[in-house]
């Protein structure tokens, strides 16, 4: 045990001991009170005095107590410590995590402000003269202040650390120490405060010359964790009737009991059904426990545009994964031009997904029209109607069109954009290496199966998205157009010489690619997005500003037309302010691991892992509180005393 | 400063109450003092006496001698004995009552008043005596003989003595082995002498008392101490005080816990034997009494079972 304050307590001591014997020993101001005769009561004193054993002792007993009192008062000035690491001569790092499971009511009041608290008693006992940083880590990492030894600063920039709603990137956090770890000869302490529920590490993550402890937060009894959240949310039209809508949601229970509980279901607040749902208890294994899940699914009739929300009516631990929302659209069937000099496939597709209209082009009649009419109709004759979407089979157009388009074995006239057939002679099949599952694009399409006769080639422009790569390269990209910001995608294979027409995906793809390319962020089927996620707005033009509200007031400047809103960082429903025509946002959490809120007792830092370091190992605790109560028992003790003696 | 159980009011109440009522006047009538030893009077009194008188009860006989008186010769005697005798009979003579009763500052004390107490006692004691005819002296001691009434006899002057007794006020110390000296020189007489005191002395009591002890006296002394003497409780004298003494101002601190408060009972309870031990041991009968006790019920039972009144 050592003191924080010994000086003080010193002083005090010198002041109070002597002060306390004084007055003790001073006489008391007693009353006078005149009897018949002393002459019986110096008697009984005298019996007292010879009679009764350790007399001065019973006499000093109060004073004895007194001073005891005294002293642990005085310890309690001094602020005793106990254990705790006290470092020297290095410097220290404290990374706060203040992902979504942060959020967690497990440890009162959150594990955030638990977290804090730690990285303010972390601040308070550093001894290094090297000083200490502070960064928070969620879905981005960011310094909140830099190596300093101003503990105000520090206890500042801790205190400004704001709850998100964001999954946890630990490797940013320590991405951003990397240039640190490399200045210090020394080496560095960083203290991980955490609970650990980080997304999945990547190799040689670990920083050199940093020793790592891991501050866990959080309930670690599995017993007494208490959480239900939606973890997965979609809806989708039914595209032969387009008024019926199918939602689909699966609910995790992290509890170790069975949960039976109400799903509030509503559309644009109000209420339209409530389903009693009953979510089975999460099971231990040997090392993890698996949250117990429900899928639930249900119809609804909705013929325009609505926010659904869905509630899970039950009070626990985290709250903000008990809801999640889904913006749905007006659906909208599209006019697709495609031009082709014959392509059965395209055509099955798109009567198979149900567009307004299919209008099959010659290549030699596109060359005719005006890329103008494509766009706003009349394109052949006044009832033309406005095409949304030119899909090219196997053919290059001279200009680009001024609508969206998705082109096969065919380039666009795009700057820095260059199609490379393929020149090989013997028909190799060639199958896809990696795509980007989560695009927009490829959502719910699996390519594994596809498989391609010697694909064409794409070199892309710096600002394409590669969507799809096979051994040569990428084989998908979407791309835009700089001066109409109109998007193009680009398959480089034949659908002739590859299976994908009679795979199931490749349905789901062309369903997939003409609500993004033509709706763009207002998509038919409803969707969500995840905190973190980030957004641009098209807007109408002579508007400098675009706003939203929403759980928090987002902001972003509107530069030719498109406003990039901030990443978002809470759950909820986004609306636009100012009458502004824009679509609504809702983003969720709808993360398995964050609704699994169970503190992990690891942390994995690339093939390193360091094991959660007990709080009360890394900090000083100040045990002047017990030395008070102790005192206060001591109070009571001397009162009793008293009061037994004066008692007749 | 404070002196313990002031209610003036009730004091003043009960030290301005008459010393003999009616009722109880009616009850004395039927007492008489009684004397456990045979003393000689002056004056022929309603008692027996050591010496031979004229009365009607025979006591003795002595040879004749010329010149007695030939009507108490006893003929039977001579008719048996051929020889002359006298008959002899007791002398009914008076009885000295002196009732000493000590008026010391320690007496002014308590609720009942002692001093106010003992002179209700001095006034029953003393009118009992008066009405049969026994010579009854009051003597009020502090240090010494500070006050005297004698040789009362008969109903007359009981208003004298009440008189007397009610202009009695406590005065500063008492010295009672000085007071009783003093008094076994004034009263030579034989007799009953009634001793009236708290016994709050700080001196020898045995100096006291062998100045009444011996065939001179027959002694009654009558301890009276107040209900807040003997529990201090009752006044109130708890915790840290400092305790004056009215007689010699002496002062001690005393802090009054339970274990002090029952040791001082238990002090009273011991020095109360030790009076009595120390009157025993010279013959004097001893009677302790607390001022709560009605007076009336002393006297008629208490006093009377000790063998002073019957």
């Amino acid at each position: 045990m050592s003191f924080l304050s010994p000086i003080a307590a010193l002083l005090a001591g010198m002041l109070a001991i002597p002060a306390l014997i004084l007055l003790y020993f001073l006489k008391l101001k007693r009353q006078q009170v005149t009897i018949s005769s002393t002459l019986l009561w110096q008697k009984a004193i005298e019996d007292m005095q010879v009679n009764a054993p350790f007399q001065k002792l019973r006499k000093n007993l109060l004073l004895l107590i007194q001073l005891f009192i005294l002293l642990l008062i005085l310890i309690a000035i001094a602020r005793p410590v106990i254990q705790g690491l006290t470092l020297s001569g290095k410097r220290m790092v404290i990374m706060i995590d203040h992902s979504a499971s942060m959020n967690a009511v497990d440890v009162g009041p959150s594990r955030l402000a638990n977290a804090k608290k730690i990285a303010l008693m972390l601040v308070d006992q550093n001894e290094s003269q090297g000083g200490v940083m502070v960064v928070s880590f969620a879905g981005d990492a960011r310094v909140r202040q830099p190596f300093t030894t101003d503990l105000t600063r520090l206890k500042q920039a801790i205190g400004a650390i704001d709850a998100t709603d964001q999954k946890s990137r630990f490797d940013r956090a320590i991405d951003l120490l990397k240039p640190f770890s490399k200045q210090q000869r020394k080496g560095m302490v960083v203290y991980v405060i955490s609970d650990g529920m980080m997304s999945q590490s990547r190799e040689n993550m670990a920083p050199r010359g940093a020793v790592l402890h891991y501050v866990q937060v959080g309930e670690t009894d599995a017993s007494k964790i208490r959480n239900v959240g939606i973890v997965n949310l979609s809806a989708r039209r039914d595209e032969q009737n387009l008024s019926h809508l199918t939602v689909f949601m699966r609910v995790t229970n992290m509890g170790p009991r069975v949960v039976d509980t109400t799903l509030k279901i509503s559309l644009d607040n109000q209420i339209t059904r409530v389903l009693p749902i009953s979510i089975p208890p999460a099971k231990k294994t040997l090392n993890t426990q698996t949250p117990g899940e429900q899928t639930i699914s249900f119809d609804l009739n909705l013929t325009g545009a609505a926010v659904l929300n869905c509630q899970l009516d039950y009070e626990d631990q985290l709250a903000l994964d008990n809801q999640a929302a889904l913006v749905i659209a007006t659906p909208k069937l599209f006019e697709v031009m495609v031009v082709t000099s014959g392509n059965p496939y395209l055509k099955q597709v798109f009567q198979a997904i149900g567009v307004k209209q299919i209008h099959l082009v010659t290549p030699q009649a596109y060359q005719a029209l005006d890329r103008l009419e494509v766009k706003q109709g009349g394109w052949q004759g006044p009832a033309s109607r406005p095409i949304d979407v030119v899909v090219f089979d196997r053919y290059t157009p001279t200009q680009l069109p001024f609508v969206p388009s998705l082109s096969f074995a065919g380039s666009l006239p795009i700057q820095g954009f260059r199609y490379e057939f393929s020149k090989q002679v013997n028909k190799q099949s060639a199958l896809l290496l990696d795509w980007r599952r989560r695009h927009r694009l490829l959502r719910y399409v699996s390519l594994e199966e596809v498989r391609m006769t010697h694909p064409d080639r794409l070199i892309l422009p710096p600002h394409a998205t590669w969507l799809a790569t096979s051994a040569d390269g990428p084989v998908m990209a979407s791309m835009v157009d700089a001066d109409r910001q109109v998007r193009h995608v680009v398959v480089a294979f034949d659908l002739f010489e590859s299976n994908w027409p009679i795979l199931v995906s490749f349905p789901v793809f062309m369903s997939n690619s003409l609500q993004w390319l033509c709706l763009g962020n207002q998509q038919a089927n409803a969707v969500s997005y995840r905190p973190g996620d980030v957004v641009s707005v098209r807007v109408s033009q002579g508007l400098n500003t675009l706003r939203y509200r929403g759980p928090i007031l987002l902001e972003a400047p509107v530069i030719d037309g498109q406003a990039v809103l901030p990443k978002f960082t809470r759950v909820g429903v986004y609306h636009p302010l100012d009458g502004v025509k824009a679509p609504s946002f809702a983003v969720n959490l709808v993360d398995k691991r964050e609704s699994n809120i169970l503190p992990h007792r690891r942390l994995l830092v690339g093939a390193m892992q360091a094991n959660r370091t007990p709080d009360s190992q890394v900090i000083r605790r100040e045990i002047w509180q017990w030395f008070i109560w102790i005192a206060f028992v001591g109070l009571l003790v001397e009162w009793v005393i008293y009061t037994r003696r004066m008692h007749l | 400063m404070a002196k313990i159980n002031t209610n003036h009011n009730t004091k003043q109440q009960a030290n301005a109450a008459p010393l003999l009522s009616p009722t109880l006047i009616q009850q004395l009538d039927r007492l008489d003092l009684v004397s456990r030893k045979m003393l000689s009077g002056k004056l022929i009194g309603e008692r027996h006496s050591k010496k031979k008188g004229q009365s009607v009860e025979f006591a003795d006989y002595r040879q004749y001698v010329v010149g007695d008186d030939l009507r108490f010769i006893d003929w039977n005697l001579y008719a048996r004995l051929d020889r002359l005798f006298i008959r002899l009979f007791m002398e009914e003579q008076d009885l000295s009552v002196s009732i000493v009763f000590d008026v010391s500052a320690s007496m002014d004390f308590g609720e009942p008043n002692k001093l106010h107490y003992a002179k209700q006692l001095a006034a029953m004691l003393g009118y009992v005596g008066l009405v049969h005819y026994n010579r009854v002296s009051l003597y009020s001691v502090t240090n010494q003989v500070s006050d005297y009434l004698g040789n009362l006899r008969g109903r007359q002057p009981v208003p004298q003595m009440i008189e007397f007794l009610t202009r009695q006020h406590a005065e500063s110390k008492g010295d009672l082995a000085t007071a009783c000296k003093n008094f076994s020189m004034m009263q030579r007489q034989k007799g009953i002498v009634i001793l009236i005191s708290d016994f709050m002395d700080k001196g020898d009591l045995n100096d006291a008392f062998r100045f009444l002890a011996g065939d001179r006296y027959d002694v009654y002394a009558i301890q009276l101490l107040s209900p807040q003497e003997v529990d201090p409780t009752k006044a109130g004298i708890v915790g840290d005080l400092r305790l004056r003494d009215v007689e010699d101002d002496q002062q001690i601190e005393v802090s009054v816990t339970r274990d002090l408060l029952n040791r001082y009972k238990a002090t009273v309870a011991a020095y109360c034997q030790h009076v009595r031990k120390a009157c025993l041991k010279r013959g004097i009968a001893y009677l302790a009494g607390q001022t709560d006790v009605d007076c009336d019920v002393l006297v008629l039972k208490y006093i009377r079972e000790r063998g002073l009144l019957r």
